[in-house]
């Protein structure tokens, strides 16, 4: 299995006034049966990224290649490319079967009925849908649309999948099911994966090696555990972890009586802030969120609003007095 | 006395559905439903797509009319009335403001149409637009701001109004989670300080459990169960809540029961039941197959526990998520911090017995057994 890379890659749409800038020197390597996950907000240039590798879109600046074979301009149908989109691309007027057949019969490289066979059978196992196989798309629900639409893309066999925000329009927990299997499908098939979120609890349950893209710039790529630890700058913290990451100016932090550092902001994830109540402390607990196996409290101290996460139960009491202590070594510093 | 009696206003509730169903050709939306709704309460009403969440609220609104039932507000019979004849102010995910007036007006509309002065509903609407940073807009149309901002506007056209009931239908739905939160603290806090009713639906069961005083879960048109987020998570009326509440839901395992003793085969242990006296009466018949719920945060790793595979362990942030393999499911439990686990490994597992939940195997309803024990089966 080949590992593709792009380099220095951009790309612009429009011209004048109205030119966006999309993608803007990017560097990103996809190794072997690896699934990266691009993490960024609407309009960071994530499904853009995406068309590029698929050959839907051609970078106006940099080169893609795949092992040591430039691809930078090769058309779509050559690139043995998968790709789902959020929107679930299904013939309305073909049966479950005839929709995974179709790819196969129609695309490049004959392959023989019986592979045919073989391939669909593996891959309608793979994904739960035998009983699914005679109906109509018109017919299924929205998680079993997707898993067909999956399941057109695995019959292919390729060397790399590239999914778009392909869970977008389903339920929460329908979300978490799917994303489960996604990640089974990944192991069993051992191809390489591409998946681009805007959900950061989605991309961190997933990821073995996560990319953080915003405005169409990388801004850090990483396990999403170190990630987590040791983000780049104040946007990657503030793009990652629920609750979000608190996040203070110098002149706060100073309010706050934090110890300082290095830097221009500073960021502290609530799970580092303690609390425990105090009838002379300098915070106020405002209200709890509880989450059934944590809770998070939302405090106001200085004028600011501070959360905390708590496993379990604080046994605290909104509009109690409380007092704050952080580690200086959990305070991470930005300089921007 | 009910409020059917005629002099019935009751201070303490907002408004009631008395066997309030809708059917829209031959689907049921919502089976006859009976709710009440406290004044001054923050309820939450939590279901997947199509299980009449958004129905409920087109009803309240007076968007729709129930085919049979009654709906009460403010202790007066509203099931007929028109949306703009009702006290609520809504927004709904797709609402829209008018394309034809700027901002600002779309803000004041409501007041205005109210007779308040022009120069006391800017004021009041430019406090608002504010509140949600958009205020900035205030002198442009709605067409070319993001879906975000809109769905900003629409809110805080919303919030200008004191009225008897707020109901919102996902309203932030285009907003990145984090704004999301932040907006939806703010929002509630400004709500509680004015004794306001509010209903907010959402998929999102987090945020049904963080921001609910009481929490609705919803299913196919039925309400399933009605209780604190705290009630509902620790004590779920049957297995779809037990799935659906709670992040990740509640594992379930397949058990059997042999007199006292609820068996679980695939892990090779068993539990000693006290089936309550509610249990003895109600029951009446001898059950072979339950269900076993327990929270992940209640399974623990510990030596000479049940020993399961490591599936996967997914980063969430906070905490960290161990998901174990057990036969063609999967048991979860959180990870201690700065404890690690590799794919593949086995972990020992267990779980005190008064943290256990029992389902009926048929139904799936809360059953109100207690274990009073756990032990391993010899042999394991």
């Amino acid at each position: 299995m080949p590992t593709w890379k792009l380099s220095g890659v951009g790309k612009a749409f429009g011209r004048g006034n109205g030119r966006v800038e999309a993608l803007r020197d990017i560097d990103l390597t996809v190794a072997d049966h690896e699934l990266l996950i691009i993490l960024g907000p609407a309009g960071s240039g994530k499904s853009t990224l995406l068309r590029l590798l698929a050959g839907l879109e051609f970078a106006d600046t940099g080169t893609l290649s795949r092992d040591e074979e430039d691809m930078t301009r090769l058309p779509p149908d050559r690139r043995d490319i998968a790709m789902v989109f959020q929107n679930f691309a299904v013939y309305p007027h073909l049966t479950v079967k005839e929709n995974l057949v179709f790819p196969l019969r129609h695309g490049r490289g004959g392959i023989s009925s019986q592979d045919i066979e073989k391939r669909v059978i593996t891959a309608v196992e793979m994904l739960g849908i035998g009983d699914l196989l005679d109906r109509h798309p018109g017919t299924l629900s929205g998680g079993e649309l997707q898993r067909v639409a999956i399941g057109r893309s695995l019959v292919r066999r390729p060397s790399l999948f590239l999914f778009d925000e392909p869970l977008i329009n389903l339920d929460a927990k329908l979300r978490e099911g799917l994303r489960s299997e996604l990640h089974r499908i990944q192991r069993e098939t051992r191809t390489a994966m591409v998946y681009a979120t805007h959900d950061q609890a989605e991309a961190m349950a997933l990821a073995d090696k996560l990319a953080i893209l915003d405005r169409g710039r990388l801004l850090q790529i990483g396990g999403p555990e170190m990630i987590y630890a040791r983000p780049a700058d104040s946007r990657v913290a503030r793009l990652l972890g629920m609750p979000p990451i608190n996040l203070f100016s110098l002149e706060q932090a100073k309010a706050l009586g934090l110890p300082l550092g290095d830097g221009s902001f500073a960021g502290l994830r609530p799970e580092f802030l303690s609390v425990v109540a105090d009838r002379e402390g300098s915070a106020t607990l405002s209200a709890i969120e509880r989450l059934g196996h944590a809770e998070v409290l939302v405090l106001e101290a200085a004028g600011q609003i501070l959360r905390a996460y708590v496993q379990g139960h604080s046994g605290l009491n909104p509009g109690e007095r409380v007092k704050l202590t952080v580690e200086p070594q959990n305070l991470l510093w930005f300089k921007r | 006395m009910t409020i059917a009696d005629g002099n019935g206003f009751e201070p303490e509730v907002a408004a009631r559905l008395e066997g309030v169903a809708k059917t829209f050709g031959k689907t049921l939306a919502l089976a006859p439903l009976d709710l009440e709704i406290r004044r001054g309460e923050f309820l939450t009403v939590l279901g997947p797509s199509g299980c009449g969440k958004s129905t409920l609220m087109r009803l309240l609104a007076g968007l729709e009319f129930p085919d049979i039932g009654s709906l009460w507000q403010g202790g007066k019979d509203v099931t007929r009335l028109s949306a703009d004849h009702r006290d609520v102010a809504l927004v709904f995910q797709l609402f829209t403001l008018y394309p034809h007036l700027t901002v600002l007006d779309n803000v004041t509309f409501p007041l205005r149409a109210r007779g308040m002065a022009a120069s006391e509903a800017e004021g009041l609407a430019l406090h608002w637009l504010r509140f949600f940073e958009v205020d900035h807009f205030s002198r442009l149309k709605p067409k070319g701001l993001s879906q975000g901002d809109r769905q900003k506007i629409a809110m805080a056209r919303a919030l200008v109004r004191q009225a008897g009931l707020f109901l919102f239908d996902e309203p932030f739905s285009a907003l990145d989670p984090g704004t999301r939160e932040s907006l939806w603290e703010r929002v509630r806090m400004e709500l509680a300080a004015r004794g306001a009713t509010a209903i907010l639906v959402t998929h999102d069961q987090t945020e049904a459990m963080a921001l609910g005083d009481r929490l609705a879960v919803m299913r196919r048109g039925q309400l399933q169960q009605c209780d604190t987020p705290a009630k509902v998570y620790e004590r779920p009326a049957n297995v779809f809540v037990a799935d659906f509440v709670g992040r990740p839901g509640m594992n379930l395992l397949s058990a059997r029961k042999f007199g006292e003793w609820v068996q679980v085969d695939e892990l090779a242990m068993r539990m000693r039941v006290s089936e309550g006296v509610a249990g003895l009466l109600k029951q009446g018949r001898e059950m072979d197959h339950c269900l076993v719920g327990i929270r992940p945060e209640w399974v623990v790793i510990a030596d000479g526990g049940v020993p399961l595979p490591v599936e996967h362990v997914a980063a969430l942030g906070p905490a960290n998520l161990l998901e174990l393999r057990l036969g063609n499911g999967l048991v979860r439990s959180w990870l201690p911090s700065g404890v690690k686990k590799n794919r593949g490994e086995s972990v020992p597992i267990q779980w005190m017995a008064s943290a256990c939940r029992f389902f009926d195997g048929e139904t799936g309803e809360l059953l109100s057994w207690k274990a009073l024990e756990v032990e391993c089966l010899p042999g394991n």
